[in-house]
């Protein structure tokens, strides 16, 4: 009796698998979430021949618009795994570190984010914005953002709305009326 | 400096002079409400007078459209409500933290009470807080077809927009009503009321054999965060295109020729973005 054939793929396989880029653009997003604003994560993309390389630089707008980049990783242009670390901290034991999935990707980048280095630059980075900004910096006593603000869709889930759905109710028409009335 | 346009434009085909008013104030980000005109031939008419070229930065937004000679990538998409009365984005600058610019058109006096007006102004207000508690700062600037003058509930109420007429009172910050706190917005249109001032009496006129007509109107307004609104340098009621008036021989907003709203321009002292 021969036994049926279940699947022999791994249980490693993820369809939640993300791309060095991804990875970078929503940590940027996390610098932006983390400073109010005052520091912006610019991913610059570039390609050589067949490889691919993303440079993770921190804007500061308030500083001159001063930026300062923190690593680069390179990959093949088809496949974004394995991936190649180089921090600019060469002393950071992770700096040619390679990353054969986007989990382990994940697990190095958050190393190298979270290093006293990289933490370093940034408050650094906030001090000098803040020392530009003068009142408008942003208060100690502002309250936490919620973690609910995290966790807000993205604006591409958000836009459910119809693109050339007509007018809602109530909206009015401008060009109908003839006499004097409420603006539209 | 930061030169940001509002202009209902009533459906009316006018984008050649929109693309006058653009060029003449130096107009650096031209939102339009009830544009009907496609955003290609927006565009297209609006470079046709040279200098640095408008883009149409990607946006699901489809009802108000905006516009921007600054980078293309400085202005980004962060909500666009279901009925697509409300755009927010956000704005990168050059030498200041980002800003949130929410643009808005809200429901009519024509078949809204104000009961109604004042719900659609609280759940405008509930969508800015939203993106503001998301973003983690308050440097908002709203610009908007109100259709409900500064005074009325939906702008001044505590739970609605919160806009107060002084920016000593908005520097407080919020106000507690009942135990909670509730942010301020600061209005400078109260300034702008009336023919001791500069510009037109108000943004929209119309009047009507009722008990109670204003004639003239606010209905279109910017509102500003505390955060931002040392920003602002100055805000005018235009009543021309530059070259011809926008307005009637008596006076009034020349629907026909142009809108039956008067744009809304606004300057603030921020160095934006612009193309290399």
């Amino acid at each position: 009796m021969t036994k049926p054939l279940g699947s022999l793929w791994s249980d490693s396989i993820r369809v939640t698998a993300r791309s060095p880029l991804t990875i970078l653009r929503l940590q940027a997003d996390y610098l932006e979430k983390t400073t109010k604003g005052l520091l912006e994560g610019l991913i610059d993309s570039d390609s050589n021949g067949n490889r691919m390389k993303h440079s993770f630089q921190v804007v500061a707008p308030a500083a001159d618009g001063y930026r300062k980049e923190l690593l680069s990783v390179t990959h093949d242009r088809q496949l974004p795994y394995p991936a190649t670390f180089l921090t600019a901290n060469s002393a950071d034991p992770r700096s040619t570190a390679v990353a054969d999935t986007d989990l382990e990707f994940v697990e190095i980048l958050e190393a190298i984010l979270s290093s006293p280095w990289v933490t370093r630059v940034i408050l650094a980075l906030i001090a000098r914005s803040n020392e530009g900004l003068g009142a408008a910096a942003p208060r100690e006593d502002e309250p936490p953002a919620t973690e609910a603000g995290d966790e807000r869709p993205t604006p591409e889930a958000q836009l459910q709305g119809p693109i050339d759905g007509a007018e809602s109710e109530g909206t009015g028409d401008s060009g109908a009326a003839a006499t004097d009335r409420p603006g539209v | 400096m930061l030169s940001l346009l509002f202009w209902n434009i009533a459906k009316n085909a006018i984008i050649k002079r929109v693309a006058l008013v653009a060029s003449h104030y130096n107009v650096d980000v031209l939102v339009l409400a009830e544009c009907a005109a496609q955003p290609a031939d927006v565009l297209a008419e609006l470079n046709t007078s040279g200098g640095t070229p408008y883009c149409f930065p990607q946006s699901e937004s489809r009802k108000i459209l905006i516009f921007t000679r600054l980078e293309e990538s400085s202005l980004i998409d962060h909500y666009n409500n279901p009925d697509g009365s409300v755009t927010i984005r956000r704005l990168k600058l050059k030498t200041f933290p980002q800003i949130l610019l929410v643009a808005a058109h809200l429901p009519s006096k024509l078949s809204w009470d104000p009961d109604d007006q004042e719900e659609a102004a609280k759940e405008l207000a509930r969508e800015i807080e939203d993106a503001e508690s998301a973003r983690r700062h308050e440097r908002t600037i709203l610009l908007a077809d109100l259709n409900m003058n500064p005074f009325e509930p939906g702008v001044v109420m505590n739970s609605a927009l919160h806009a107060v007429m002084t920016r000593d009172r908005a520097r407080e910050r919020d106000r507690v009503v009942r135990n909670r706190a509730f942010r301020f917005f600061y209005n400078p249109m109260w300034g702008l009321f009336g023919d001791l001032t500069t510009g037109p009496p108000g943004t929209i006129h119309y009047s009507a054999a009722k008990p109670v007509c204003y004639f003239w109107n606010m209905f279109d307004q910017v509102l500003l965060r505390p955060d931002l609104m040392d920003k602002l340098v100055s805000i005018t009621i235009l009543d021309s295109d530059g070259t011809d008036s926008l307005l009637t021989d008596g006076g009034f907003p020349d629907k026909g020729g142009a809108s039956d709203h008067l744009p809304v321009l606004v300057q603030l002292d921020l160095e934006p973005r612009r193309p290399k």
